[in-house]
């Protein structure tokens, strides 16, 4: 069955390290997003030193996030338990809430995802275009039919549920 | 111990300056947006990073500029996929701080978040008639069509099936399309959907988590960015928490109910 799933193999010091480079990355991105003289910025700042607080209560959190991972596990990926603290941390009804999100509103989201869209332009390997190009327009039309058959679906109920309860 | 990561690390250290410089210039572009006829076209610094990474990228490269391969070879290509992985993890506590923060609202909206799950499995009933009827698909149709295929939909499909089957060869399809045009797709969608005004952006937001971190980021993000600031925060929120839930979920629906949907499907609509 699919669902017995394998002991997480990843090393944290190696994960912590990556992030600390990952980190330096975004907050320059997000700094260069402030400027930005051509486009729209979304950074709402782009002040070191606040960044850098906000990077780092991310980061302790984030590897907290992968001790309880390991350790604990209960199967679940790292993406998961990293979530999983973060959003007790920064609950309401929280003590530590106040804290996080007065620190963590200097750091900006989109930002974040630049790096990661760039290594993964990097990653995608040889016989990954070769399957893309050999894959075949049916495959290409079917993938895609999927992608906007699930967003379509699943906001149509989204819409229909949040009308009938009053929301929107 | 300590010593030997880093050294790893700064090993990598070409691919690491590659991905700063291309992410400065994205950034440096900024956001753009265009109006094509009813619709805004949004165009995100990520989208940039994407395409000009993969324009650089080795195999690509080895095609009309072969010197750049010793920038960026084999070597750093390899050394990218963990990066991906992890640098998202970041970017994931980033988004469950906004999650946390608006908890309150995501629960009152609970019911519409845990109904539009089902929505996953609504996308089957469109793609697999279209497979077989139009396209006149075999077997690959089911798994190309049981979901948007991300890590753990193939895992499940190369389980149930084998890769080598032609279920398997059409997960891999889709797995593959996603991966090389996933976040593209998703934001040319979501800021076509946004800016047409069809669903509110809320229930947008909540159908951005489709499973995958850079597609509901692609797609949400377009969204975010065309609404108020007040409700930019939890058009986020809601992705973030719909894709927690199909991160979570996602597998057993399509064990329970999104594998035999398509299975039947493919029995009354398929050739015999």
């Amino acid at each position: 069955m699919a669902t017995q799933t394998n002991k997480p193999s990843f090393s944290i010091i190696e994960w912590s390290a990556f992030l600390i480079i990952f980190a330096v990355i975004s907050m320059v991105a997000q700094a260069a997003n402030f400027y930005a003289p051509m486009g729209i910025s979304t950074a709402k700042t782009a002040h070191l030193g606040d960044m850098l607080i906000g990077y780092a209560i991310l980061y302790v959190f984030t590897v907290l996030g992968l001790v309880l991972t390991k350790k604990v596990g209960l199967g679940w990926p790292a993406v998961l338990w990293v979530s999983v603290v973060l959003i007790v941390v920064s609950l309401p009804w929280m003590p530590t809430h106040d804290f996080v999100i007065k620190y963590t509103t200097a750091v900006a989201l989109l930002p974040m995802a630049t790096p990661v869209l760039a290594y993964a332009g990097f990653a995608i390997a040889r016989n990954e275009l070769k399957l893309f190009k050999s894959a075949g327009w049916k495959i290409v039309i079917v993938a895609c039919l999927s992608f906007v058959g699930s967003y379509v679906m699943s906001a149509a109920i989204a819409q229909a549920v949040l009308k009938l309860t009053g929301q929107i | 111990m300590k010593e030997s990561v880093w050294v790893a690390k700064a090993r990598e250290y070409k691919l690491h300056l590659a991905v700063l410089v291309i992410s400065v210039i994205a950034e440096l572009l900024g956001l753009q947006k265009f109006k094509v006829g009813p619709a805004v076209l949004l165009l995100i610094p990520f989208v940039y990073a994407f395409l000009i990474a993969l324009f650089l990228n080795p195999s690509m490269t080895e095609n009309y500029f072969k010197g750049f391969g010793k920038i960026i070879g084999t070597f750093e290509q390899k050394a990218a996929t963990p990066c991906i992985t992890i640098g998202i993890i970041l970017f994931i506590a980033k988004l469950a701080v906004l999650v946390g923060a608006n908890m309150d609202k995501i629960i009152k909206g609970g019911l519409a978040m845990v109904l539009q799950e089902f929505g996953n499995l609504g996308s089957i009933l469109i793609t697999l008639p279209i497979a077989v009827l139009v396209l006149r698909m075999g077997r690959e149709s089911i798994g190309a069509s049981f979901s948007v295929c991300r890590e753990p939909s193939l895992a499940l499909a190369s389980e149930k099936w084998g890769l080598q089957s032609p279920e398997g060869i059409g997960a891999m399809g889709t797995y593959i399309v996603g991966t090389v045009i996933g976040a593209l797709f998703f934001s040319f969608m979501g800021s076509i959907f946004a800016s047409l005004n069809i669903f509110h952006p809320y229930a947008l937001g909540m159908a951005s988590g489709v499973g995958s971190a850079s597609m509901m980021t692609a797609a949400a993000a377009t969204v975010k960015e065309l609404v108020s600031p007040e409700q930019a925060d939890l058009v986020m929120a809601y992705a973030a928490a719909s894709n927690l839930i199909t991160t979570a979920t996602g597998m057993y629906m399509s064990i329970y109910l999104g594998i035999p949907l398509t299975e039947w499907m493919y029995a009354k609509f398929g050739r015999k």
